[in-house]
């Protein structure tokens, strides 16, 4: 298997979907900095829940797919649609204006929701598909694997920036365990 | 419990999935979805809020 060999339709179905997860988590992160839209405790979550299905992917890419990755990605696609659902439930009165910013009309948590269940009727699909190999070594593969992890760590030291050691605020304005630091230096 | 603990368990599931120590990943993978779940309960506890 060399770098330039190219995946059957199911490894290339994993490589897209995992393209996909990476993808909204740089638009997080975009909105995060370039519009100061710190995201809540229940953001962070929902971000949880698509690294969790993105680790799936991974494993399938990796190490070839089994139907353990699939079950335990359509279980993870299940609590994350439960706390974007739940979010959707705490915004949902007339009067409320939501969380944060808008995509297209859309809350962010609301795509979330729209994310999640997309990704269980792609993994369903996956599953259809006749699996002829979905482990792959392709440049392609490589770089969005690479990618996946970068965001790991950056959605890692993300969420300890602005939780510090601890639960998060509900509703985070700054960058809190930066103070933390900043205040344990100074002493 | 800290809120990047599941990132910080998931990037050790990654780095074991990226060196093909698949059942290591998916025991740490499950650990940090757990604590996920944890969290959610710990955030999903409060009321709702909406009047019916």
């Amino acid at each position: 298997m060399s770098q330039f060999t190219l995946p059957s339709l199911s490894g290339i179905g994993n490589i897209a979907l995992l393209l996909v997860i990476n993808s909204l988590l740089t638009l997080a992160f975009l909105d995060q900095f370039i519009n100061h839209d710190l995201p809540c405790p229940l953001c962070i979550l929902q971000r949880m829940g698509f690294t969790l299905i993105g680790l799936m992917f991974l494993l399938n890419i990796r190490s070839g797919a089994q139907p353990t990755h699939y079950g335990f990605a359509i279980l993870f696609a299940i609590l994350g649609l439960s706390v974007s659902l739940r979010q959707v439930l705490l915004h949902v009165a007339p009067s409320d204006l939501g969380y944060g910013d808008t995509l297209f009309h859309l809350h962010f948590y609301t795509w979330a929701f729209v994310g999640f269940v997309s990704l269980m009727i792609s993994i369903a699909i996956l599953l259809i598909i006749p699996d002829c190999g979905t482990r792959s070594r392709h440049w392609l593969a490589q770089f969005v694997c690479l990618w996946f992890v970068l965001l790991l760590v950056g959605n890692m030291l993300s969420t300890l920036s602005i939780c510090g050691l601890g639960a998060c605020a509900d509703n985070p304005l700054n960058y809190a365990g930066i103070e933390q630091l900043r205040q344990w230096l100074a002493k | 419990m800290y809120m990047f603990l599941p990132f910080a368990i998931a990037l050790l599931a990654a780095i074991f999935i990226w060196f093909e120590k698949r059942l290591l990943g998916l025991l740490f993978a499950l650990a940090s979805a757990l604590i996920t779940a944890a969290w959610f309960m710990h955030h999903a506890s409060d009321k709702l809020n909406i009047s019916l």
